[in-house]
């Protein structure tokens, strides 16, 4: 009897009735789970004809979250308003680290988003460590970033380690040079011997490791320059929030 | 000798002409079997000094890749994990993660990925491009 009863009342709910459809993919939105929600979304959007005004906006919101930056771009050519077109598809290059198309878009829009456009175009430079146009548009924050210079790190690693020392790396520096010393003593030690294959190996891992501690003196420098920019990046977005 | 030119060979399961980059890629392989596990998991970084020495020479060729390897091999000491946030990209799987497209010193400078999915105006009371389902319920905003 229960049972039946029961049947009989799930037969009144009209599971897939216009508001049930969007508040699931409402539910699956607030779970997080994008995907689904922008299937259930879709749904809603194929099956009936007056749909709410920000579904396209959420559809692109989920394509965005699960990262399909061209169907989200498609879908935005959806919208009539051009400024809303442009902002958002300005808005979506720059998720997708296609900032030179984002600012083609954003520098089109007007008034009503100048604001959020100035941030965006901003940011977007300020992701490319391009710190001087960044500051045209948002404000950065004191202590700019002070880099080393990759012919300077060459030349300090000249003298094994040196080009570490040159960016603070002390560790690095002392292993470099005991190294580039332990494998240059060590053929010099062979040479000495007359043992010809040995002193070969040694001299061998000598040149490289000299070399490498050259190479390595260039590329400290450059990570250097690279992990400044991303720390005053950082603070430009702890700023910008 | 013969023995060890067969098995520097064996160790080379990829079709590869040119002869430096076989023995240089056989050496690596050989170590990583023969040798890598009596040591343990010793090395500070992540790809390991061998796969990082590997990848290095399959990209950018035996002469940048060697000089790469063995630039890794100076700083993998006991020292490396001083500068995992200041040098390097941070730690994965409780190793420094320095892949080889950041120690290339000829590439395109690198750029930072934008990390923060939901911009501002998403965030700002006055524009929402993008009203959460969940507004009012303290979720969903600001991300």
């Amino acid at each position: 009897m229960t049972l039946l009863l029961l049947f009989l009342h799930v037969q009144t709910i009209n599971t897939f009735s216009q508001e049930n459809i969007l508040k699931f993919a409402d539910h699956l939105y607030a779970q997080e789970d994008y995907a689904a929600a922008l299937s259930e979304y879709r749904r809603y959007q194929f099956l009936f004809d007056s749909i709410r005004e920000d579904i396209p906006e959420i559809i692109i919101d989920c394509l965005v979250r699960l990262r399909k930056f061209d169907e989200a771009i498609k879908e935005s050519a959806e919208f009539k308003n051009d400024t809303k077109k442009d902002f958002t598809k300005g808005w979506i290059y720059f998720l997708a680290g296609k900032y030179d198309s984002s600012r083609i878009y954003l520098k089109r829009v007007g008034l009503p988003y100048k604001e959020d456009v100035e941030k965006i175009i901003g940011l977007g430079y300020a992701y490319e460590f391009r710190f001087q146009e960044a500051g045209k548009y948002i404000v950065l924050p004191e202590k700019e970033p002070k880099y080393k210079k990759p012919q300077l790190g060459a030349m300090c690693a000249l003298f094994p380690g040196g080009g570490h020392f040159y960016c603070g790396r002390i560790g690095d520096g002392i292993f470099s040079f005991l190294v580039v010393s332990t494998s240059t003593l060590l053929s010099y030690y062979y040479h000495n011997r007359d043992e010809d294959i040995k002193f070969g190996i040694s001299l061998g891992a000598a040149i490289i490791f000299y070399a490498a501690n050259i190479y390595g003196g260039i590329n400290a420098v450059h990570n250097y320059n690279y992990y400044q920019n991303e720390h005053y990046l950082q603070r430009i977005l702890e700023h910008a929030e | 000798m013969n023995s060890i030119l067969i098995l520097l060979l064996l160790a080379q399961p990829q079709k590869e002409t040119n002869p430096l980059k076989i023995v240089l890629n056989s050496s690596i392989t050989l170590y990583q079997k023969i040798i890598s596990p009596s040591q343990g998991d010793v090395c500070n970084f992540s790809p390991s000094c061998s796969h990082f020495g590997k990848q290095a020479i399959e990209k950018h060729g035996p002469l940048w890749g060697s000089l790469m390897a063995a630039d890794r091999f100076m700083r993998c000491n006991p020292w490396a994990y001083q500068y995992f946030d200041t040098y390097y990209s941070g730690l994965k799987n409780h190793k420094i993660y320095d892949p080889v497209q950041n120690n290339f010193i000829f590439g395109k400078i690198r750029k930072k990925e934008t990390s923060s999915l939901i911009p501002y105006p998403l965030k700002e009371e006055s524009y929402h491009l993008i009203p959460s389902p969940l507004k009012g319920e303290g979720k969903g905003e600001g991300e």
